[in-house]
């Protein structure tokens, strides 16, 4: 969780305002029986989005590998948010059948017929959705933001086409004046690449006594979320890691079997003439174990050199150094894969088994992939409520969404350990 | 399985929306994976196509992992695949061991998708047609278990025999329908618990657009008792 990202999101998603406001209110009694107060669903989604980035902020301060922490926003009471969360819907749900609003959670628990209720589930479902669409991109690894541009909104059902302008630039041959018009002719042809939104779900069961009447904001969209970015964050990286294999996309030129000092200038003097960029606008990306490998060195065999100065200074405290020869070193990290986390960890990683590896790209112009998300996701959630014994929700979480190779800037692959 | 023309599939008579798991997500391949996804030879399934799960299908993003390896290395792990999506391969017959209820196993084409054109590698989505979409190769796509007692619209081009009044009877073979003689007319139901269909309706016509789109047959899925029974 990058606590950077967390501290950077904007502040105008906590203060969410829906078009129709006027509709939005219900003002229920309070616990006392004696006060009224006001149920705002404006303001029901704004604490649950406060809740959630919270909750990820104290994972991200629990990590020790996070140098920035994350700044909390104050304190927030996880229970008081979902309580009013859950009271909203559950005065909705008793406002179509005219009975006055429950004021408090064990009024909610104590109605049997309440968790069977499809405009309870709806209004929480929408709910859900209105809280966790606008934090997916504070809580997807800042490292694919440079692997990925997200293209508008498909239509779904519909193929978003992306153009691919043609690089190539004409040749001029050596010439006389008589002959000018007997030279070759010379074509530009654009590719496409097609972005299908491709469904995947997530299905699950919650229950109601645990988690809709005892549960808390924060844990409750967390829950959504996690799966959700781990599974966006793999796909890129593994689609993107199958790309660079593949010599359309990587030039065998442009794949280096080994760093050293020569080949870090060849690389990022390459990268930086085929892009059209200067060097200060390339960035290396690659994992910890990786980026650590980028020193200066010297002598057969070579050994890392000035180490022990102010390189070995930023390296030890960082380490990587942040900037080799003008251009930013950049760290990804691994993906968990779920459910493997506490026995025999597995992990996505832009390293493979037996090497460890950079990429030099450009920082500006088009990322290496394209994105696309269908209209109405990132996420849909359905609640289905299940006459069990204890009282089982199915919900079904779908992404609808297409990453694919685009490459229209190249890049350079060097192995480096 | 190269493209078959006239090929559809309908649910007619069913329970599926109190089925949760009658539609499943595959691929289709034209030989057994055998669990090694190196296996899989993609193909494209026309509607209606009769198949069985193989393999799981790997997890999208999830199929290569790394786990620790020796001295700060990794060491390739095995990746994870998915609970309820598959590798499909044509049905051979409507004979599964370990299927003996209304249950068959054996699952049709019957993509929930739009139209998809495959021009290079580009798979592009052409929404509108609906009627006999085929899964396009290496594409994901729904499959219809068929259970027991339910009717189903198959097109012309999923019979490799085609029924008539003489010929109702229905059996799987290698993914297609062929019919065969009644009982009294020289056929025989099967008597290995497999799978057959007796023709319900023969004269159905699909209709797509303004237009008549072939053939409908309407099939009634039995399973057969292990001794011989009465007739169709």
């Amino acid at each position: 969780m990058n606590a950077l990202k967390l501290n950077s999101i904007s502040p105008d998603i906590f203060s969410f305002k829906s078009a129709d406001n006027g509709n939005n209110h219900i003002k229920v009694c309070a616990a006392d029986g004696q006060t009224v107060r006001t149920l705002d669903r404006d303001k029901i989604v704004a604490a649950g989005r406060l809740a959630t980035l919270e909750y990820f902020g104290a994972i991200a301060n629990a990590d020790p590998r996070n140098i920035v922490k994350y700044n909390s926003k104050g304190d927030i009471d996880q229970k008081k948010v979902w309580e009013d969360t859950v009271l909203y819907c559950a005065a909705l749900a008793n406002k179509a059948i005219g009975r006055e609003p429950y004021k408090t959670m064990q009024e909610v628990a104590a109605d049997r017929k309440l968790y069977k209720n499809e405009i309870f589930w709806a209004a929480l479902a929408y709910i859900s959705q209105d809280v966790i669409e606008p934090l997916y991109p504070a809580v997807i690894p800042s490292a694919t933001e440079r692997l990925i541009d997200w293209r508008s909104n498909g239509r779904l059902g519909v193929t978003e086409l992306i153009d691919i302008e043609s690089n190539d630039f004409f040749l001029f041959d050596d010439d006389s004046w008589g002959s000018v018009s007997s030279k070759p002719y010379q074509y530009l042809y654009k590719a496409q690449i097609a972005l299908t939104p491709q469904s995947y779900t997530a299905k699950t069961k919650i229950k109601w006594y645990q988690d809709i009447v005892g549960g808390e904001a924060g844990r409750y969209y967390a829950a959504f979320m996690r799966g959700a970015y781990s599974k966006l964050y793999a796909m890129i990286i593994s689609k993107f890691k199958k790309a660079v294999g593949d010599a359309r996309y990587i030039p065998t030129t442009l794949s280096f079997d080994s760093y050293t000092p020569a080949n870090w200038n060849q690389a990022i003097m390459m990268a930086a003439a085929i892009n059209g960029v200067s060097r200060n606008q390339l960035m290396a990306m690659g994992t910890l174990a990786g980026l650590s490998n980028i020193l200066p060195t010297v002598g057969e065999p070579a050994v890392a050199a000035g180490i022990q100065g102010m390189i070995g200074d930023e390296w030890v405290r960082n380490g990587f150094l942040g900037n080799v020869a003008g251009v930013d070193l950049i760290e990804a990290g691994l993906a968990v894969v779920p459910g493997t986390q506490n026995y025999e960890p597995k992990f996505v990683s832009l390293d493979d088994a037996t090497s460890e590896n950079i990429y030099i790209m450009a920082k500006v112009g088009r990322a290496p992939m394209a994105g696309v998300i269908a209209e109405g996701s990132p996420i849909t959630i359905n609640f289905d409520p299940r006459e069990t014994a204890d009282m089982t929700i199915d919900i079904s979480e779908t992404l609808v969404v297409d990453v694919q190779p685009a490459f229209s800037q190249k890049i350079v692959k060097m192995k480096v350990n | 399985m190269p493209s078959i023309t006239n090929t559809a599939f309908e649910v007619y008579v069913s329970n599926s929306k109190e089925n949760a798991t009658q539609n499943i997500t595959g691929k289709f391949s034209k030989q057994s994976v055998k669990g090694n996804a190196d296996n899989f030879k993609p193909d494209e399934c026309p509607a209606g196509f009769l198949c069985i799960p193989d393999s799981p299908l790997p997890n999208e993003g999830y199929d290569t992992v790394y786990g620790k390896g020796d001295a700060g290395t990794w060491k390739e792990a095995t990746g994870l695949v998915n609970g309820n999506s598959w590798y499909m391969v044509a049905a051979a017959s409507g004979k599964l061991p370990y299927y003996s209820g209304d249950h068959t196993g054996i699952y049709a084409c019957n993509t929930y998708n739009v139209a998809q054109a495959k021009l290079g590698n580009m798979a592009i989505n052409i929404p509108g047609k609906t009627l006999g979409l085929p899964i396009p190769a290496g594409e994901r796509g729904d499959f219809t278990e068929l259970i027991v007692g339910e009717q189903y619209n198959f097109g012309a081009g999923n019979f490799s025999t085609l029924p008539d009044s003489d010929n109702l009877l229905v059996v799987i073979e290698n993914g297609l329908l062929k019919a065969q003689p009644n009982v009294g007319k020289g056929g025989k139901l099967p008597t290995d618990g497999s799978i057959f269909f007796r023709v319900a309706k023969l004269d159905g016509r699909f209709t797509e657009g303004a237009f008549d789109a072939g053939a409908k047959y309407t099939l009634l899925c039995l399973r057969a008792p292990i001794s011989a029974g009465a007739g169709a």
